[in-house]
C-alpha cells in the first residue's frame, strides 16, 4: 500500500515528495492532528462504519445484506470526512474531499496518513465493525426501510391501476425475514384499508409485494 | 317467525348488495393485484355452461330451480313484500309465495319476475368477481350462510333441503381446502391444489346452472302463459311478451359477459382481452 503524507494529504511517490505539494494541488495542508482530542484515532476508524445504522433509519432504501454494507460503508466514509473537516488543518476544497474519496471509504488509510499506528489491526476492526453494522440494519426495519417499502407497493398499484394510494408501512421493528411485512393500503373508500403483504429479499432487497382485499 | 323470515331476506340482500359494490369498487381500484384466474378453471367454466345448457337430467337443474326461487324471493324481500315461503320439486319446477307490497305495484312485479331468471347470472357475477378478487373462502362462507338461513326460516319441502345441503356440502369442502376450517375430510397435503380444484367446482356448479338459467330463458324468449316469469315481467312493462322474454335473455348475456370480463381479467367488458 502506497505510503500517504500527512502535511498534504497525498500519496507520497516519485513525483511528489511530503510537504511539497503540486502546483495545482488543492490540498496543501498545514498541520493535522494524530488523535480526536479524547478519543484515539484508532476508535475513532473502528467504530466509524455504526454511522451507517443512524443513516438506515432515514435513508429510503432496503434493509438488504448488499445495501447495508454499503450504507456502513458510506457512513463511515461520512466519519471520516468529517473527523478530516474538524480536525485537519490544511487547505480543504470540494476537489480535495473529491480526491480524497477512497480514503475516507476505506476509513482504515486515514490511519496510515495521520499516526505511526499498526494499521492491520485497524482495519480488522474496522471490517468487524461494518459487519456488526451491517447485521443491525438487516435485523432492524426502521422508518428509512418502510419508506422504501411505501414507494414500492404505491408504483406496484400505480403500475397496474393507474391509482396514486397512500400506503403505510410499519418501522421499529426486529425483522427475520421469515415472514411477511404488512402495509396497509388507504383506499379512500369509507376509510377501507387493504393489507399489501412484502416478502423482502435478504441478499437483494427486492420485494414480493402481493396486495389483497383481506 | 315472519319477523324472522323478512329480517332474513332484508340481512341476505343488503349484505350481498354493499359486500358485492364494496368488492367491485375496491377490485377496480386495485385491478391487476389479484390472481390469474388458473387456464383450468376458464376451461371449467366453458365446459359447465355448455353441459348446463344441454343438461337433460332433470335432478342436475335443482340447483338452478332454487337458486330461481331465491331471485324472486330476494326481490319481493327488497321491494317490500313478506316472502313465506320457497318450494323446490323434484320434475324441477319450484314456487315462491310472497306476499307483495302493493306500492308501485308495477314495477315491483317487474322486479320479482325479473330476478328469478336473472338470478342464476347475478350469482355468476357474483362468484366470478369474489373468485377473481381472491375471496373465495369468504364468498363460500357467506353463501353457506345464507343458505343455511334461508333452508331454515322459509323452504318447506324434502327437495329444497336436499338441493340446499348438498349446495352447502361443497361450500363446506371449499373452505375446509382453504384452510379456514382444521381438514376433517380432505388429505393436509396439496391443499393448495385441493382449493384449485374446489375453486373450479364453485365456477362448475354456478356456471352450470346458468347454462341451465339460459337454456330455460331461451325456450321462454317468446311466453305464452300468463304464470310465466317472462310475461309477467313484459306486462308489468307495457311490452309484448316475446321482447320481454328477449330482453330477459340478453341481461342474462350481459351478465355472463361481465362475469367472463372479471375471470378472463379483462381491463373492461369493453376491452376484449383473452379467452382463455
Amino acid at each position: 500500500m502506497s505510503e500517504f503524507c500527512s502535511k498534504c494529504f497525498d500519496e507520497v511517490d516519485e513525483n511528489h515528495s511530503c510537504g511539497f505539494p503540486d502546483g495545482d494541488s488543492d490540498s496543501v495542508g498545514g498541520f493535522a492532528a494524530p488523535a480526536t482530542g479524547n478519543m484515539p484515532l484508532l476508535t475513532v476508524v473502528a467504530l466509524a462504519p455504526l454511522m451507517g445504522i443512524v443513516f438506515d433509519l432515514f435513508m429510503p432504501l432496503p434493509s438488504s445484506l448488499i445495501h447495508s454494507i454499503l450504507v456502513s460503508v458510506l457512513g463511515s466514509t461520512i466519519v471520516a470526512a468529517l473527523w478530516v473537516a474538524i480536525k485537519y488543518e490544511g487547505k480543504k476544497s470540494f476537489k480535495f474531499y473529491l480526491k480524497n474519496l477512497k480514503n475516507f471509504a476505506f476509513t482504515p488509510l486515514i490511519l496510515k496518513i495521520f499516526t505511526t499506528e499498526d494499521s492491520k489491526k485497524a482495519t480488522a476492526s474496522w471490517l468487524g465493525v461494518i459487519a456488526l453494522s451491517s447485521a443491525i440494519q438487516i435485523f432492524l426495519f426502521t422508518p428509512g426501510n418502510s419508506i422504501y417499502l411505501e414507494s414500492r407497493v404505491t408504483k406496484q398499484i400505480d403500475k397496474a391501476s393507474g391509482a396514486d394510494l397512500q400506503v403505510e408501512c410499519p418501522s421499529n421493528v426486529i425483522y427475520f425475514y421469515n415472514e411477511r411485512i404488512e402495509c396497509r393500503v388507504k383506499t379512500g373508500i369509507l376509510g377501507i384499508t387493504v393489507p399489501a403483504r412484502a416478502q423482502l429479499s435478504p441478499l437483494l432487497g427486492s420485494a414480493d409485494i402481493k396486495v389483497s382485499l383481506v | 317467525m315472519q319477523a324472522l323470515r323478512n329480517l332474513t331476506w332484508w340481512f341476505i340482500g343488503l349484505t350481498t348488495l354493499v359486500v358485492f359494490a364494496l368488492v367491485l369498487l375496491l377490485s377496480e381500484l386495485l385491478a391487476g393485484q389479484f390472481w390469474d384466474v388458473p387456464q383450468a378453471s376458464i376451461v371449467t367454466v366453458y365446459a359447465a355452461l355448455f353441459l348446463g345448457y344441454v343438461n337433460r337430467f332433470k335432478l342436475f337443474r335443482l340447483g338452478e330451480t332454487l337458486v330461481h326461487e331465491i331471485g324472486h324471493a330476494q326481490m319481493a324481500a327488497l321491494t317490500f313484500g313478506k316472502v313465506q315461503f320457497i318450494r323446490v320439486e323434484r320434475d324441477t319446477s319450484g314456487v315462491t309465495w310472497y306476499m307483495p307490497k302493493f306500492i308501485f305495484g308495477r314495477i315491483t312485479s317487474a322486479l320479482v319476475s325479473l330476478f328469478g331468471p336473472i338470478s342464476s347470472a347475478v350469482v355468476f357475477l357474483i362468484t366470478a368477481r369474489f373468485v377473481s378478487s381472491e375471496l373465495t373462502a369468504y364468498w363460500a362462507i357467506g353463501a353457506g350462510v345464507f343458505i343455511a338461513l334461508i333452508l331454515l326460516t322459509t323452504v318447506r319441502n324434502f327437495w329444497g333441503w336436499i338441493t340446499g345441503l348438498a349446495l352447502m356440502a361443497i361450500l363446506y369442502l371449499v373452505l375446509e381446502s382453504s384452510g379456514y376450517i382444521e381438514p376433517q375430510l380432505l388429505g393436509p397435503e396439496n391443499l393448495n391444489d385441493t382449493n384449485v380444484l374446489l375453486v373450479n367446482a364453485i365456477l362448475w356448479v354456478t356456471a352450470f346452472n346458468l347454462g341451465s338459467a339460459l337454456n330455460y330463458s331461451m325456450k321462454c324468449r317468446r311466453p305464452r302463459s300468463p304464470n310465466m316469469d317472462e310475461y309477467k315481467f313484459s306486462r308489468a312493462l307495457f311490452i309484448p311478451p316475446s321482447a320481454g322474454g328477449h330482453l330477459i335473455l340478453l341481461i342474462q348475456l350481459a351478465l355472463l359477459w361481465l362475469s367472463l370480463s372479471f375471470l378472463l381479467g379483462w381491463p373492461s367488458p369493453f376491452e376484449v382481452g383473452k379467452f382463455i
